[in-house]
């Protein structure tokens, strides 16, 4: 068995220290968390098994509801060779004005053997005005292992008008296949990218969705599924699928990659799209 | 704006041999055909973002100060330390990182496109390719010539730079669409701004290198479904 790789040592900051990792594997037909060890305020209750396919729905939990300067969240998750595992979240994740303590850490680490398949899709992520976050994404699979990722950001909180004049984000996303790197997005933005033609251009919403081994129509199914919109783009580099939207509305980017997730799921992990609970509450 | 003028001592002859290669290889003349490649402009432009000459500059300084000066020219330092080192090994996997962090199938098609054809002609130009994959980025190709006619490595990210912004220039005439002279008068002003940026580029940390300009990965992606299209990205 695989463990999940040992937790870093707490780097010195002022903020909670959060630090959880996961080992899945198959058991009989489904897929458990065979070893959980945390530390601080985030950890998975117990998983759960809506589908056929014994696909593990591990809700990460983290009760502080939100992260202020400072807090640093790491994540480890290893998945065993045939096990399936969705990690979500029960709710949007809140990053708060920064303070005196510097950025909000998020560090998410994931392995994923031959035969296994990983979705990790969050609900979406609130910059509030003059926050500071660092997300780090580290994907490694093994032989042919399936992966589908999303990040959706509101810069501010566009609902309530609230506008990111200040702050910054910085998104590392790094997938590879047995050593070799397949993607990676390098992410960095600052408040002069929220008007700017070349950032957002004024909006303030931004999602990504990948997934990986795309079948080589991938793409063509993405776009046969979406609606045509000047704010939402498909892509195929390769095994890996990538759509991105840049728009006003978080309603729409989730049910824009709901609707994507609906139709490729089958193709990247072999099995149909059944929703967590979770995300109908 | 004048500048002072170079030192009147004039320059050994290899000195002046380097320069000229340095031309050579940031030509626009440089048979690798960058001209098919809007890198996104034709997709801002047909959706009305890019329109005049000065939303063409906002869109090309963004991209400059963002984008390649952020991701390509601190991996361009990269692969010509790895080089100098004599790290094979290390400018190899630095090529693989900067093909994957491309935005689109079409920007990453557009740089092994450049790099390959660039790798095709340098042993004409007697630089040994052996270390070249056959489809390379275009960093890695021209960091493997600089190499070899020993070139400094912020003059080397200059001329990259440099090439990009012709190009990007040449099909904002087309485009956009610019007169010659307001090509030439945007290429000047933008060319002014590019000796700032290789030295950031060569002081970039690890942890810094990062592009942002989320704009061009739509644009770019929309770009594959245009429904006419003059250029290849």
């Amino acid at each position: 068995m695989t463990f999940a790789p040992a937790l870093p040592a707490p780097v010195g900051s002022t903020g909670w220290q959060a630090r959880l990792a996961l080992d899945f594997a198959c058991r009989d037909g489904r897929t458990e968390l065979v070893r959980q060890q945390h530390q601080g305020p985030l950890l998975v209750q117990r998983v759960f098994h809506p589908e056929p396919a014994g696909t593990a729905h591990a809700y990460l939990l983290h009760p502080p509801g939100g992260m202020v300067a400072g807090d640093v969240l790491a994540v480890r998750a290893a998945l065993a060779a045939g096990s399936r595992a969705l990690i979500t979240t029960p709710a949007a994740g809140k990053t708060y004005r920064r303070g005196e303590g510097g950025p909000v850490h998020l560090d998410q680490r994931l392995e994923v053997a031959d035969g296994a398949a990983l979705e990790l899709l969050p609900q979406e992520s609130i910059l509030y005005d003059g926050a500071a976050l660092v997300a780090g994404q580290q994907v490694r699979l093994a032989g042919n292992a399936a992966y589908i990722g999303w990040e959706m950001i509101s810069f501010g909180r566009p609902a309530s008008g609230e506008r990111f004049t200040h702050g910054s984000l910085r998104q590392h996303w790094h997938i590879e296949r047995e050593g070799l790197p397949l993607w990676i997005e390098r992410l960095h933005l600052e408040p002069e990218a929220m008007d700017a033609t070349w950032g957002l251009d004024g909006q303030p919403c931004l999602g990504t969705f990948v997934a990986c081994p795309a079948p080589a129509d991938a793409d063509v199914i993405a776009r046969s599924v979406l609606p045509d919109l000047p704010t939402l783009g498909v892509t195929q580099i390769g095994e890996v699928l990538i759509a991105r939207y840049l728009g006003p509305d978080m309603h729409q980017l989730k049910a824009l990659f709901l609707q994507l997730w609906q139709a490729l799921r089958p193709h990247i992990t072999g099995v149909p799209a059944i929703p967590p609970r979770v995300w109908a509450t | 704006m004048s500048t002072a003028p170079e030192a009147a001592a004039p320059d050994t002859a290899s000195v002046d041999l380097r320069l000229l290669r340095l031309l050579q290889l940031a030509s626009p003349a440089l048979p690798v055909g960058a001209y098919a490649y809007s890198h996104g402009l034709e997709q801002v432009v047909a959706a009305g973002r890019v329109h005049d000459a000065a939303s063409c500059r906002h869109w090309l300084d963004g991209l400059l100060r963002r984008g390649i000066g952020r991701l390509d020219l601190p991996v361009l330092h990269r692969l010509q330390a790895a080089l100098a080192a004599d790290k094979p090994a290390a400018a190899r996997a630095w090529d693989h990182w900067l093909l994957a962090a491309r935005e689109s199938a079409e920007l990453q098609a557009e740089d092994r496109a450049l790099g390959g054809a660039l790798r095709r002609l340098l042993p004409t130009l007697e630089v040994p390719v052996e270390l070249l994959p056959a489809a390379p980025s275009q960093a890695f190709a021209l960091a493997v010539a600089g190499q070899h006619f020993g070139i400094a490595p912020h003059r080397l990210c200059l001329a990259y730079a440099w090439s990009w912004l012709e190009n990007q220039v040449q099909a904002a005439v087309k485009l956009v669409p610019l007169g010659q002279s307001q090509g030439q008068r945007l290429l000047f002003e933008l060319a002014g701004t590019l000796p700032a940026l290789a030295r950031a580029a060569a002081a970039c940390a690890d942890a810094d290198i990062g592009g942002g300009v989320p704009a061009l990965a739509l644009a770019s992606a929309r770009h594959e479904t245009q429904y006419v299209r003059l250029f290849r990205s």
